[in-house]
């Protein structure tokens, strides 16, 4: 606070009535030319330069019963991923794949939004948005989370939390999600007699062989990680938080894979047209944005190990 | 036309029923119109029937409402109201009451006006005693009226209250640990497999339990499973109106599962599980035990533990036949009996004591009056053996642990009374139907 | 991928192939499956803070039971009410999917969120924010036992992070009991065959019980000795928890 109240006693305060306010109630009162005032200083109320995304942490195996878990904090933006696997018969059109049930929860302890049997309106959009980039990008390979051809497979429930909303949600779930496959260990199983699966146990002698002795890991085709930036006149900024995103509408979402390929572009409307110059440098800071998130979770994974 | 004494004003039915809602929403402030009103505004015999009244209500009445609105149009509607709800409770002489003036001290403006202008406070001393909750029971709608939908006592009666329970005598001429005679119908409900109703004074339940055939959870194969819903009924409370009634049916659901159906283990429940078996791991009886508050009149928990209690005495279970030789995973054949049916088995299904903590003591069998005094309860159900079945603890302020023991004891020795009280009951009961 | 069959098939978690035993704890030497003593709790602990967000937070981990609860507020009420000199609290429970070891809806827990509201209610000075609403939401990240005490104890420490007025802080905590033996603290296998339980709610400063719930059949001086066994780990618990505030409280200050 002390910072930004220096900051606005600037000589160069044109002498009306907003310079002899408090920052506070500026704040408040005139969002949008309180934020203005930080751009023009190339600089955001957090002390954040313009292209610069909040400090990010991952954390592998959040949640010890579930077969694979992340959590991951942006700035304060946490959500939390937990795979569950289930068995399930494989649709005839497909026996040998498996599915994969992706779903985003914003329960109320997140945001002061958000009331309880009042399901807040970003949740839908964020988890279609989710199951859409996935599985369009062709991350995971469905064969994979077969065990039994036409008899059995895997259901991966993944289902995305958000702890603490506090911006750039779709970012920190896509980013939790694919943390969380990366972290998913399947448990070894044998089909009993029944024709149901069962667990195999360690200390009982090996009268089953496990079906699914090789696959006990996802093998990820290519790694998604997003950026999401906001266009506000010629300011592009990177890694919204929730004030930011409530006072300047227009944001655009880039998917890319580790090589740098696009996977996907969202901008949904916005007073803001995304010229293609705008655009290419959001994909470039994305660019480095993706080298930042994968040197971030290899080392979540080492820890883990 | 209205005409009342020497007040004279004519106002068109719709507005005058707009005035209705719009005065009387204060307390609500739902867009939607009170319910209540709408059904009095489809009254008007009774309006006019009130309207003769107005000679019972003598001059000073009138122009003391007169005076407070300075031949505001607004008197009149607002005695109207007042002379329905003296109508419909047949409490005329309270009306004249109003003009008592030792009954309503310093009255600047007048209590009755005050009450639908929209200033009054909750505890006013001076609040008029006719939608007081228990007059009102002629017109359980009309306590709407009445702020929260609670009963809203004066501070006189709250005191009268508490002091009755500080020197063992309260309003209802009781002592502290004196229950209401409580009095049991059985079969009650001729479709369900068992029924009963049970009064404690103004509070009236009843509880039916069905027998279905089912199938046990996979987790405990040699039992058979039980329901238990409650549901409060609008007319028992005007605050149950709506989903209103939803929160207190949840918690009385939950209290009594938890003092009838014992650990998760099955230990100590007071519903023998395993008798509910027919087949291991493939046939049982789910009994579905459903309870209905038809009006609350306080201490509900105990009434409704002993309708339960008296309908499960009143359960006959159809024996059933298994047809032998069926393979081992198909659900086996049965024939239930339409004659033969098995006594259900009550002797170990506990009795509630529900002691209410007014001030320093606490009481059982609480009026819901007693009830909006008290700072917390305890809930105890008692089995035959005066084991404790489970103890649930409502209402906010915290207790002292060796209050709780002492409550503990105190429920033991009420519970063997209730029960034997209960147990005669529905002896007596169930030798009436049969005769 | 996800809904490409249109319905989602049924599903089922597969489980071990072990055969069912007998319950262990009814054998002479049952030691409890974590190794605790009967006695022993599990460590506990707690961080404030947890949600940006919220106006006050707290997260409680107790072995495998993670419980995070956020409290708004005081603020307008959204329910159509009265005019009301005290504030009004308003309580929530809901445990994720993956929650249980059975996948689960999601719901809210209607009976927890009774439950903890009950226990809040005779700790916090609702005349302290008249007219508004308080809100406490909790979420069960991972439920492994004893999911309500924890919740409770979190919600307390939660309230004084949002610095709402309290009594004293409120820590609750359970017992089981297993055949003959009291176990405090159960953890999930332990619940799941318990005979009865045994949970106390309580202002440890003020020595007063705010919620108390009994299921199972007790004897008087079983429920005594239960009750006392409570009372002691929740007067321990809640130094915990102090502890806890007051690291914070000096984090805060540098």
């Amino acid at each position: 606070m002390e910072k930004i109240k220096k900051r606005m006693g600037l000589p160069n305060a044109s002498e009306d009535l907003s310079s002899e306010m408090e920052v506070d109630a500026f704040r408040r009162l005139f969002p949008l030319r309180y934020f203005e005032r930080h751009l023009a200083e190339s600089i955001r109320p957090d002390g954040r330069p313009l292209m610069k995304a909040r400090e990010t942490s991952i954390f592998l195996g959040a949640v010890a019963s579930a077969n694979g878990s992340a959590l991951v904090k942006i700035g304060s933006t946490t959500m939390l991923t937990a795979i569950k696997m289930e068995v399930m018969t494989p649709s005839l059109e497909s026996p040998d794949e498996g599915c994969i049930a992706i779903d985003f929860h914003m329960p109320p302890i997140c945001s002061p939004i958000v009331r309880p049997g009042r399901p807040a309106e970003a949740s839908p959009v964020v988890s279609k948005q989710l199951s859409d980039t996935i599985s369009s990008s062709k991350m995971i390979d469905l064969k994979e989370l077969s065990l039994v051809s036409g008899k059995a497979a895997w259901m991966a429930y993944l289902d995305v939390y958000c702890l603490d909303a506090d911006g750039a949600l779709f970012d920190a779930a896509l980013l939790s999600a694919v943390a969380a496959l990366s972290h998913l260990q399947i448990p070894a199983v044998a089909m009993n007699d029944d024709g149901r699966i069962i667990i195999m146990s360690d200390e009982e002698g090996q009268k089953q062989e496990p079906v699914n002795k090789e696959k006990r890991k996802l093998t990820l085709k290519s790694i998604l990680f997003s950026l999401t930036c906001i266009l506000h006149k010629n300011y592009i900024l990177v890694d919204p938080t929730s004030e930011e995103e409530s006072i300047m509408e227009t944001h655009v979402t880039i998917v890319l894979d580790t090589s740098g390929q696009l996977i996907s572009f969202y901008k949904p409307g916005g007073s803001v047209l995304a010229y293609t110059a705008a655009i290419q440098d959001c994909v470039a800071i994305s660019r480095q944005r993706v080298q930042e998130l994968k040197s971030i979770l290899e080392n979540s994974a080492m820890e883990v190990e | 036309m209205i005409r009342i004494g020497s007040l004279e004003a004519i106002i068109p039915w719709n507005t005058f029923r707009c005035f209705f809602l719009n005065s009387l929403n204060f307390p609500f402030p739902t867009k939607r119109p009170c319910r209540s009103f709408q059904l009095w505004s489809r009254l008007p015999a009774r309006i006019t029937q009130s309207l003769l009244l107005h000679s019972h209500l003598g001059e000073n009445g009138i122009n003391r409402l007169r005076d407070t609105k300075s031949n505001s149009i607004l008197a009149l509607p607002l005695l109207l109201i007042s002379l329905i709800i003296c109508e419909c409770c047949r409490l005329t002489q309270l009306l004249v009451s109003l003009s008592h003036e030792p009954r309503f001290p310093s009255p600047a403006v007048h209590p009755l006006s005050r009450l639908w202008s929209g200033s009054l406070p909750s505890h006013d001393p001076s609040l008029p005693r006719l939608i007081l909750g228990s007059k009102v029971v002629f017109f359980p709608r009309l306590t709407l009226i009445s702020l929260q939908g609670m009963v809203s006592l004066s501070l006189e009666e709250k005191h009268f209250i508490k002091g009755g329970i500080a020197q063992d005598l309260r309003c209802d001429g009781r002592k502290r640990l004196t229950c209401r005679p409580i009095y049991v119908e059985t079969e009650v409900i001729p479709q369900a497999n068992g029924s009963a109703r049970v009064r404690m004074g103004a509070t009236d339940v009843i509880s039916s339990v069905k027998a279905e055939l089912g199938k046990p959870s996979s987790s405990h194969p040699d039992r058979g499973k039980v329901f238990i819903n409650i549901d409060c009924s609008s007319t028992a409370e005007p605050a149950f109106e709506g989903r209103g009634g939803e929160e207190l049916s949840a918690e009385l659901s939950i209290s009594l599962q938890r003092c009838l159906l014992g650990g998760k283990s099955g230990a100590g429940a007071g519903i023998d599980l395993s008798s509910l078996v027919i087949t291991e791991g493939k046939l049982c009886w789910d009994l579905y035990i459903d309870g209905l508050v038809v009006s609350s009149d306080g201490n509900l928990l105990d009434a409704l533990g002993a309708a339960i209690k008296a309908a499960l005495s009143n359960t006959g279970i159809p024996r059933v036949q298994v047809a032998a030789g069926a393979s081992s995973d198909e659900q086996p054949e049965v024939d239930i009996s339409d004659e033969e049916f098995l006594q259900f088995d009550t002797s170990g299904v506990p009795v509630i004591v529900t002691l209410t903590k007014v001030g320093k003591h606490y009481i059982v069998d609480a009026t819901s009056e007693e009830e909006s005094q008290m700072s917390a309860a305890v809930s105890i159900s008692v089995n035959r053996q005066g084991h404790i079945c489970g103890i649930t603890k409502r209402g906010g302020a915290g207790l002292d642990p060796s209050i709780i023991l002492d409550m503990i004891s105190v429920a033991k020795h009420v519970s063997e009374q209730l029960m034997n009280k209960l147990d005669s009951e529905i002896a007596s009961a169930e030798a009436e139907e049969e005769s | 991928m996800a809904g490409k069959g249109g319905t989602t098939p049924a599903t089922y978690s597969p489980s071990p192939a072990t055969a069912k035993k007998k319950p262990p704890h009814l054998k002479e030497d049952w030691l409890r499956p974590d190794g605790r003593g009967f006695h022993q709790c599990r460590p506990a602990f707690f961080r404030t803070g947890a949600v940006n967000a919220a106006s006050g937070s707290a997260y409680a981990e107790f072995g495998n039971t993670k419980v995070i609860v956020s409290v708004f507020g005081p603020r307008e009420s959204k329910k159509a009410m009265l005019y009301n000199d005290t504030g009004r609290l308003n309580c929530n429970v809901s445990l994720t999917t993956f929650a249980t070891p059975v996948r689960g809806q999601g719901l809210d827990h209607k009976e927890y969120t009774a439950m903890l509201h009950k226990a809040l209610e005779g700790a916090i000075i609702v005349e302290s924010f008249p007219k508004t609403t308080v809100d406490v939401f909790a979420l069960v990240l991972e439920s492994s036992g004893s999911d309500l005490p924890v919740i409770i104890s979190c919600a307390s420490l939660a309230l004084a992070d949002a610095g709402i007025m309290m009594y004293d802080l409120v820590a609750s905590v359970s017992v089981s009991c297993l055949s003959k033996n009291l176990v405090i603290d159960p953890i999930l296998e332990e619940e799941n065959c318990q005979d009865g339980s045994l949970m106390i709610a309580c202002m440890p400063s003020r020595y007063e019980i705010t919620q108390l719930t009994v299921t199972g059949e007790w004897s008087t001086p079983k429920i005594n000795e239960g009750m006392q066994l409570c009372l002691d780990a929740c007067a321990k618990l809640a130094k915990i928890m102090r502890l806890c505030l007051k690291e914070a409280a000096s984090d805060s200050q540098e």
